[in-house]
């Protein structure tokens, strides 16, 4: 794509030359090569092996400390080398001329090893936490895979937490989280493309499909814009994430991050894309809708009335958190007229002697809300709570009883900051937050024209907005009532035969017609029991 | 560069509009008028406007503390001017607050005003015209000054406007007064060429008090009407949807009085020309309960319903009758819809008189049947 | 910029046929009618939208003659080519003046029940401005804005009136019919203004991928326009009769000043009339400026329609705002409708398919009876 060539293009002449160095025959060099690019490194170890019945047979091995499982190289590589080789040495011959080949074979009892002539992808692999295996004689490398530095262990996810679902969360490492994948997804088409992304990070990242589902169109859309990536480090998936959109600018978010592989799962098998990065537990999933942005994986493993309302709700509290304040600017400084009388009378009654026009005072708490919001994130755990309802209720009450805001506007304040909080995706949560400033600045210079100016505004940037090819109000827009059945409210299960319409999927049914099965299957109890009986 | 220009224009057009703001005005500085009266000057060349609006700040007071205090719970202010709404900008000289008429809730206008057509006829066109009064407003005529009942604090509800319209929103109690709002005074207004109903309010000590109404011909009062004829009117019109009509009947010593609460009347109509007489029926079946008799005697017994049904329906016929008389040969105006009606149901009829209609209404027989149904006695027998 | 491949379904055709026209118009409708036919405005409606609907027909029928070109190019071939260039040009012309007078009318109503004191100008420029903000995008996400805001724009309102059905008297629609021919045809004719806004179906044709299902697409269109003004002017002259409600300007907006919600706390249902009619003229406002522009691409040849959306601004907003007050600014309205949309709905269609038959012109025969 021509526009992030120019954004990258400055930096694709550096590294773009490196072929990489061939290791030559002699230990010593290759080793010097390796100590020399390494130098100042002092946790890579280095280690010389002699083989062999008597011990002729010079090799070394290079690992980083701590990146690597000890037990595994004591075990399997050391033990193997140096110990059984002894006892079940093979004839000589064999060995003369080939012992690379016959150590790869035969003697390492490491599950994972490769071969490689390149000295730099070797570097490569040793800080990936992989041990080097070097042969004296022979240009060949053995990498074995023995990777096993301290990780978090599989814990719920703290940004998603569900009532009911599985409280399996990605960790940052990401071969555990392609396992957790995995292990709901037991078909042999679930792909998993892994490449490497930043020049000087080297960020592993994967991109998982189900082949025969998945659409094409967008997958070969990130494929693409994927490989164009070139930038120094990679160190979360916020970095892809912003490196693929189409529209940075747009407040929206077109990709979706998780932290659930049981949401992720359930993606795959609507025939999108999900990518894993390194480092991170958040997944990406490409690609998202508005719709998207308001579902929650329980709502799926609960009935589906409850689940329905619950999806109604979100949506308006979705409004409610964008247009509340602008909507009390609007009514009590321009319209009075159209709120009732008693109300209209109260809130005046309310604002006497307040100092400031409601627009500034709107502004003020809400300032001030994102301002305590802001600082709980950083606060220490122990007072983290008082913060919270101290920030929240103390200082809205002190506020009014020294007669700077009206009671009226810490409601609002709050039922919006409360409101912000239902939208299940984060992302799209702090959009709307940000967008209700606008909305207010609007309202206190047009009123309610204001309000609508604002909406206006932003559907055109949403109806306008495609994320890798889909439109981002699907399915509001290109109706199609299959697919709203799982949008404004969830459909009981037995209606969703077919995969979402938006994505252009090969394999349209996943799912049979389980209300006719279900159907059957009473009749069938029936007709049993009927014989039983008889 | 084209890019560049593109924002630059954007942000000057930003910060041009942002110096508007062109409407705001603080809800705190503003004053919520709930009634307006309207009179004519002591020349009678100008209106004297008064505006009756609360005091906000003391309406929370009121609620958290105790009764208010010293406060003045609402203000009425008065202005002299040469239209209305000159009136409104005069007073501005005079409040600190900006008038607001979007909840208005009551219009009153002065026995004097309604008596010059002329006046009236202003008036009521800057009402219509207005795009801050609301449609809601009920629009009220009292045989004294309204500034009088405007400028009185009343204890039962200290905001007059909101009195007057809560007295509305019970009108199915009673049928004392036509419960007519603004668009069915102007729209008959409209219709009849000047000819209306306005319900009637007067200020007594302490409290108003709506009953009777004031009649409108040619957008001049021409009389008012009281309760009888009141309730008849609004049985021949069909608006009545509650009253009370007593029943006298023999009882031990003296005639007892029985109430018959009318709780639904359905009404149908016919028109018939006969010998170049145009005849006029209104069939009026009324149903009710009955909520008060003697101690003693028990009303399942015998005849007495059937008694006290025709009883009412003789009363009825009588209320009808009496608002009939005013109407046809006093006034001679058609306040009862009986042209409307023509109008609406026997087209062809009415090309031939509609033209006369002033002349011929006079002459219409009116004939009134009407039936009463006793539906409930209540708990005991 | 996200280049949009200009392809829109016969679904969102229906939609926007129905965003487009109704707009301003629902406000005077009922004065209109009542004005010529008394009590039988619904009549009148009814029979204004039957008429709407065979000449709708009969300009698709038209354009499907030519399935890959636009008027512009197709009109060359029936009528001689400079003629075409002309009546191009009237029809940029026409649109314009639509944009501008439903720009202003939009801009009187907001300044006299939303913002007295705002300039008038500002109004109608935030309005231009936010329709050449989504009409620089192109066809398609204008058919999806308007699928967006076409359940926000009725729903709403058809609900809003339910509260109201019990103050209806029936019998202000007799007598019934006791009206003129001629009057009934010149009631008729005040319909127009409502229904302008099919003329886009000139445009239309090559954009649409299902062209079968596009007969379908405009009969549900017309069909509904008619209806939801048929039950506008339904609660407007139940409530107010047919003297009241021609005299005032905007009986719509009376009648909702009027309705009493007392279900919920919400006594007036002012306010959200007011902003749901924002979306109902900027969805007819976008319409035409965008079709203004297409036309104006096609007539100069060049690339990209959106080169002219912004210059289309400033003129729009000066046309708008020549008419002094009100009054005139309905007088042109009237011009504009009786005489230009009366030519464009009616007698060019009908000329252009004598023509045709004449001729025996046109594509492949695209329709399937």
């Amino acid at each position: 794509m021509r526009f992030f060539d120019k954004i990258f293009g400055k930096k694709n002449d550096k590294k773009e030359a490196k072929n990489g160095t061939l290791a030559s025959n002699s230990l010593k060099v290759n080793l010097d090569y390796i100590k020399n690019k390494l130098k100042d490194c002092d946790d890579v170890i280095y280690r010389d092996i002699w083989v062999g019945e008597n011990q002729q047979y010079n090799l070394a091995i290079v690992f980083i400390d701590g990146l690597v499982d000890k037990d595994l190289i004591n075990d399997h590589v050391l033990h193997s080398l140096l110990l059984d080789s002894r006892q079940a040495a093979p004839s000589i011959e064999k060995i003369k001329g080939n012992l690379y080949e016959v150590i790869k074979k035969g003697t390492i009892t490491g599950g994972d090893i490769k071969q490689i002539t390149d000295l730099d992808k070797c570097i490569l692999s040793i800080l990936s936490g992989d041990t080097a295996l070097l042969f004296e004689g022979s240009p060949e490398i053995v990498i074995i895979s023995s990777k096993g530095w301290q990780m978090r262990s599989i814990s719920s996810p703290e940004a998603e937490t569900a009532i009911r679902g599985p409280r399996e969360g990605f960790t940052e490492t990401i071969r555990v989280n392609t396992a957790l994948v995995r292990r709901r997804i037991r078909d042999p088409n679930l792909k998993i493309k892994q490449i490497q992304i930043g020049e000087r990070t080297h960020t592993d990242v994967a991109v998982l499909y189900i082949e025969d589902i998945v659409d094409r169109n967008v997958l070969d859309k990130v494929m693409e814009r994927l490989k164009n990536i070139k930038i120094d480090g990679v160190f979360e998936s916020g970095y892809i994430e912003q490196l693929i959109e189409e529209d940075w600018h747009s407040p929206f978010p077109q990709v979706l991050s998780t932290e659930r592989p049981d949401k992720v799962a359930a993606s795959l098998l609507e025939g999108r894309v999900a990518i894993l990065t390194d480092n991170t537990p958040f997944a990406l999933i490409i690609p998202t809708t508005l719709a998207t942005l308001f579902q929650s994986p329980e709502d799926y493993y609960e009935r589906w009335m409850i689940s329905s309302l619950l999806r109604i709700l979100r949506f308006l509290a979705a409004i409610v958190a964008l247009v509340s304040p602008a909507v009390y600017i609007a009514f009590t400084a321009y319209h009075p007229g159209l709120i009732p009388t008693k109300l209209t009378l109260y809130v005046a009654a309310t604002r006497q002697g307040i100092p400031f026009p409601a627009f500034f005072e709107a502004l003020i708490m809400e300032a001030t809300f994102e301002l305590l919001r802001e600082a709980g994130v950083r606060i220490p755990v122990p007072i983290r709570q008082t913060i919270g309802i101290v920030g929240g209720l103390i200082i809205g009450q002190a506020a009014v009883e020294a007669g700077i805001v009206s009671p009226l506007m810490v409601i609002v304040v709050a039922v919006t900051a409360v409101a912000s909080f239902a939208i299940p995706s984060y992302s799209a949560a702090i959009a709307f937050r940000m967008l209700r400033f606008i909305f207010m600045l609007l309202a206190a210079v047009f009123g309610l024209y204001g309000i609508m100016l604002g909406f206006m505004v932003v559907l055109t940037h949403l109806v306008v907005l495609k994320s890798f090819g889909v439109p981002y109000l699907s399915p509001f827009v290109e109706i199609d009532i299959s697919d709203l059945a799982d949008t404004l409210i969830k459909a009981p299960l037995m209606y969703f035969k077919n995969r979402p319409e938006i994505l252009d999927t090969p394999d349209r049914k996943k799912m049979k017609d389980l209300r006719e099965e279900k159907i059957e299957s009473i009749e069938d109890d029936r007709r049993d029991n009927n014989d039983k009986k008889q | 560069m084209k890019r560049k220009l593109k924002i630059v224009i954007l942000w000057v057009l930003i910060l041009l509009m942002l110096t508007g703001c062109w409407d705001k005005i603080e809800i705190e500085d503003r004053a919520f008028v709930m009634a307006i009266g309207i009179d004519l000057s002591s020349s009678n060349k100008r209106y004297v406007v008064t505006f009756q609006f609360p005091n906000a700040a003391q309406i929370t007071k009121g609620t958290s503390g105790g009764g208010g205090g010293s406060e003045k719970p609402s203000f009425a202010v008065s202005e002299v001017a040469d239209t209305i709404f000159s009136a409104s900008r005069h007073i501005s000289t005079r409040i600190d607050k900006a008038l607001y008429l979007g909840h208005t809730q009551a219009i009153i206008f002065g026995k004097d005003v309604v008596e010059n057509k002329d006046k009236f006829q202003q008036v009521l066109d800057s009402l219509d015209r207005s795009y801050e009064l609301s449609r809601k407003v009920y629009l009220l005529v009292t045989p004294q000054k309204a500034q009088d009942i405007l400028l009185k604090k009343y204890e039962m509800e200290p905001n007059t406007g909101a009195y007057i319209r809560d007295i509305f929103k019970h009108y199915n109690r009673t049928s004392r007064f036509p419960t007519i709002d603004y668009n069915k005074i102007t729209k008959s207004l409209h219709e009849t060429n000047g000819n209306a109903i306005i319900p009637k309010i007067i200020a007594g000590k302490d409290e108003i008090k709506i009953a009777g109404s004031a009649i409108i011909k040619n957008y001049k009062l021409a009389g008012w009407m009281e309760d009888d004829e009141n309730m008849g009117y609004m049985l021949l019109t069909g608006l009545v949807k509650g009253g009370d009509v007593a029943v006298s009947t023999p009882g031990d010593e003296e005639r007892i009085e029985i109430p018959f609460n009318i709780s639904n009347v359905i009404r149908r109509r016919a028109v018939k020309e006969e010998n170049g007489k145009i005849i006029y029926r209104v069939i009026l079946e009324v149903e009710g309960d009955i909520t008060e008799y003697t101690f003693e005697k028990q009303m399942m017994k015998g005849d007495l319903l059937n008694v006290i049904e025709r009883k009412t329906s003789d009363e009825i016929k009588k209320m009808t009758q009496k608002a009939i008389n005013r109407f046809q040969k006093e006034l001679k105006v058609d306040m009862l819809g009986i042209g409307d009606y023509i109008e609406k149901y026997h087209p062809s009829l009415w090309e031939k008189v509609g033209k006369d209609w002033d002349k011929i209404f006079p002459e219409v027989e009116i004939k009134v049947d009407v039936t009463s149904h006793v539906r409930r006695i209540g708990l005991f027998r | 910029m996200i280049k949009n491949n200009d392809k829109i379904s016969a679904n969102q055709v229906a939609i926007i046929l129905f965003t487009t026209m109704v707009g301003a118009g629902i406000l005077s409708l009922p004065a209109d009618v009542s004005k010529e036919v008394g009590p039988n405005g619904l009549i009148a409606i009814l029979g204004g939208g039957i008429a709407s609907l065979f000449f709708a027909r009969l300009i698709l029928y038209l354009s499907s003659k030519f399935p890959t070109e636009t008027f512009v190019e197709y009109a060359g071939k029936l009528i001689t080519r400079p003629i075409s260039i002309v009546i191009s040009a009237v029809l940029v012309f026409y649109f314009v003046m639509f944009v501008s007078l439903d720009a202003r009318i939009f801009g009187e109503v907001l300044k006299i029940y939303l913002l007295p004191s705002t300039p008038i100008e500002i109004i109608i420029l935030t309005m231009l401005f936010s329709s050449a903000y989504l009409v620089r995008y192109g066809l398609e996400p204008i058919a999806r804005m308007s699928e967006i805001l076409f359940p926000i724009m009725v729903i709403p309102l058809v609900l809003l009136f339910l509260p109201v059905l019990t103050d209806v008297d029936l019998s202000n629609f007799l007598p019934f019919m006791r009206v003129s021919l001629i009057k009934f045809f010149k009631g008729m004719l005040m319909t127009t203004y409502s229904f302008v806004g099919f003329e886009i179906l000139y445009l239309l044709f090559p954009y649409v991928i299902d062209r079968d299902k596009l007969k379908r697409s405009v009969n549900s269109a017309m069909f509904s326009t008619m209806l939801f003004y048929m039950y506008i002017t339904f609660f407007v002259i139940g409530i107010f009769g047919y003297k009241e409600t021609r005299e005032q300007l905007w009986p719509f907006l009376t009648l909702i000043k009027s309705i009493n919600f007392p279900v919920f706390f919400i006594e007036n249902v002012e306010g959200i009339i007011m902003g749901i009619w924002t979306f109902t003229i900027f969805t007819t406002i976008y319409s035409f400026h965008y079709f203004a522009t297409l036309i104006l691409s096609k007539l100069l040849k060049a690339r990209e329609h959106s080169y002219f959306v912004l210059p289309a601004v400033p003129i729009i907003y000066l046309i708008s705002l020549i008419p002094d007050s009100i009054v005139t600014v309905y007088k042109y309205a009237g011009y504009v409708s009786q005489y230009m949309s009366v030519f464009f709905i009616a007698i060019l269609p009908i000329l252009l398919y004598i023509i045709l038959k004449v001729k025996r012109l046109g594509g492949k025969d695209e329709e399937k009876t």
